[in-house]
């Protein structure tokens, strides 16, 4: 079936449906008288066409108008009382989705009452080792001041670098929750790039602060865009009381950019991990670095 | 019984006035109502649900609920459109509540498997086939077959009955002569 025929075969079963002769349209003439598959086709839609139609149309019965009139009369008899009960049934329905929805709506507020009360709960014995007061990111300025935040310290006062507790307890609260959360999402990230750092690139030896930075590979070049810079990581894990990965953390950046103020703190954190020949190496490099 | 339905001469009332009448208490313009689309409705209904009986109440329920909702209705020009939708949501309702019904017979569909006298025997042999093959064909191109061939009804009520323009029904009645003749191969 060519082209033609395949756009001229709807235009002969319209034809046919609206029961205008096909001399009408020349063109089509035309080609039906040609084309040996059209002239076939038409054929057949005529054949369709007549057995189809070669019954009586179906009528309705003659009972219909008589039944009709009947149940429109008991409709109507029945119209007001069927009406009022069709509305106490919607509102019993009413009534019944209303409760379901109200008790849903209460369960969800109990439920978030439960959830706060959890969270808002005074300190317990078993919270103290798991609870962490939230450190905020130092600024440049006070990063000489800032002191190490230990596992469950409390900040001490404002302009250590520690975040001012608010004068409410509820917003206190709140806000600590808040830097909790983002502290512990921060060095989760962290501890999925330092694991992969781990696994490629870490030596097992200690960090080697002579080695030069610029020797390290592609993989490493890519894991430094990736990851947030080593003061923020160590920062980050010193949120969550990881002193050993936060001193790690101080010494890749002081090994990277010879910053004293990261080996400082590296010597810090490797007191508060309770290595002390480490604090002393990280001071030595740190007066070497001044010198 | 010819309808009436869509083909309103201005010297005849429109389903507006008709209804509006209606509506006022006047039980004659309601009846008029009916009798211009009582056939459109019943063609839809059997060519939908393929019982006669069954279609005849629902047309006969889609009227009863016409005429208590005349007063509540708010714009009676429609009123047409308005009853087939009653008439296709019955329908539906009622497929619903018959899904695991078997198969439908054939002359519930058709209006009389008796050829007239000048129908040969091989056209209704050849019709029974044609016939099945028009059953066989999905809904949404049997109902238009069924109203145009068993129902004898024109493309504008089909179209009002469908609530689809004409064009649309003429595409369908298109498309499935085509399949019908795919279907049905050498029948001639």
């Amino acid at each position: 079936m060519g082209l033609i025929c395949l756009w001229r075969r709807p235009q002969l079963i319209r034809c046919l449906l609206i029961s205008r002769p096909i001399d009408e349209d020349p063109g089509l003439k035309r080609h039906v008288d040609r084309c040996r598959g059209c002239s076939e086709a038409l054929r057949d839609y005529q054949c369709f066409d007549s057995v189809l139609k070669s019954h009586a149309p179906y009528e309705l019965s003659s009972e219909f108008n008589a039944g009709l009139a009947r149940r429109i009369a008991t409709a109507v008899s029945l119209a007001p009382n069927e009406r009022a009960g069709a509305r106490t049934g919607l509102r019993a329905v009413s009534g019944l989705q209303l409760a379901a929805g109200l008790a849903c709506v209460g369960g969800l507020i109990l439920w978030a009452c439960a959830s706060i009360g959890r969270s808002e709960r005074p300190e317990t014995e078993s919270d103290k080792g798991r609870i962490v007061w939230v450190k905020s990111p130092p600024h440049p300025a006070e990063k000489s001041n800032t002191k190490l935040a230990g596992r469950n310290q409390r900040p001490p006062s404002v302009g250590s670098g520690l975040v001012e507790p608010p004068k409410s307890p509820s917003l206190e609260r709140l806000t600590v929750r808040r830097l909790h959360h983002r502290g512990r999402s921060m060095a989760k990230r962290s501890m999925r790039i330092h694991r992969l750092y781990d696994v490629h690139l870490r030596p097992d030896a200690p960090v080697d602060l002579q080695a030069d930075g610029s020797a390290v590979g592609a993989r490493e070049l890519f894991i430094s865009l990736v990851a947030p810079p080593w003061h923020e990581t160590a920062d980050a894990y010193a949120q969550i009381g990881d002193e050993p990965a936060a001193r790690d953390a101080y010494a890749r950046e002081y090994e990277r950019d010879g910053n004293v103020e990261a080996a400082i703190r590296a010597g810090e954190f490797s007191a508060a991990a309770g290595d002390p020949a480490s604090e002393l190496q990280y001071c030595a490099f740190a007066l070497t670095a001044n010198r | 019984m010819q309808s009436m339905a869509m083909a309103q001469p201005a010297s005849e009332d429109t389903d507006a006035t008709l209804a509006d009448a209606a509506r006022a208490g006047d039980t004659a313009a309601f009846a008029k109502l009916v009798d211009r689309y009582r056939d459109t409705a019943f063609a839809y209904a059997n060519a939908h649900v393929r019982y006669r009986d069954e279609a005849e109440d629902i047309v006969q329920e889609a009227f009863v609920r016409a005429f208590v909702s005349l007063p509540g209705i708010q714009s009676s020009r429609s009123w047409g459109a308005w009853l087939m939708r009653i008439v296709r949501n019955l329908c539906h309702d009622s497929l619903r509540r018959h899904r695991s019904r078997p198969s439908e017979p054939l002359d519930e569909t058709w209006p009389d498997d008796r050829p007239g006298p000048e129908t040969s025997l091989l056209v209704m042999e050849t019709g029974q086939e044609v016939r099945r093959a028009v059953l066989d064909l999905p809904e949404k191109l049997r109902i238009p077959m069924l109203m145009h061939y068993a129902y004898r009804r024109s493309h504008r009520e089909i179209a009002l009955a469908l609530g689809v323009p004409e064009t649309t029904v003429v595409g369908r009645l298109t498309t499935a002569l085509q399949r019908l003749r795919r279907r049905m191969g050498c029948v001639r």
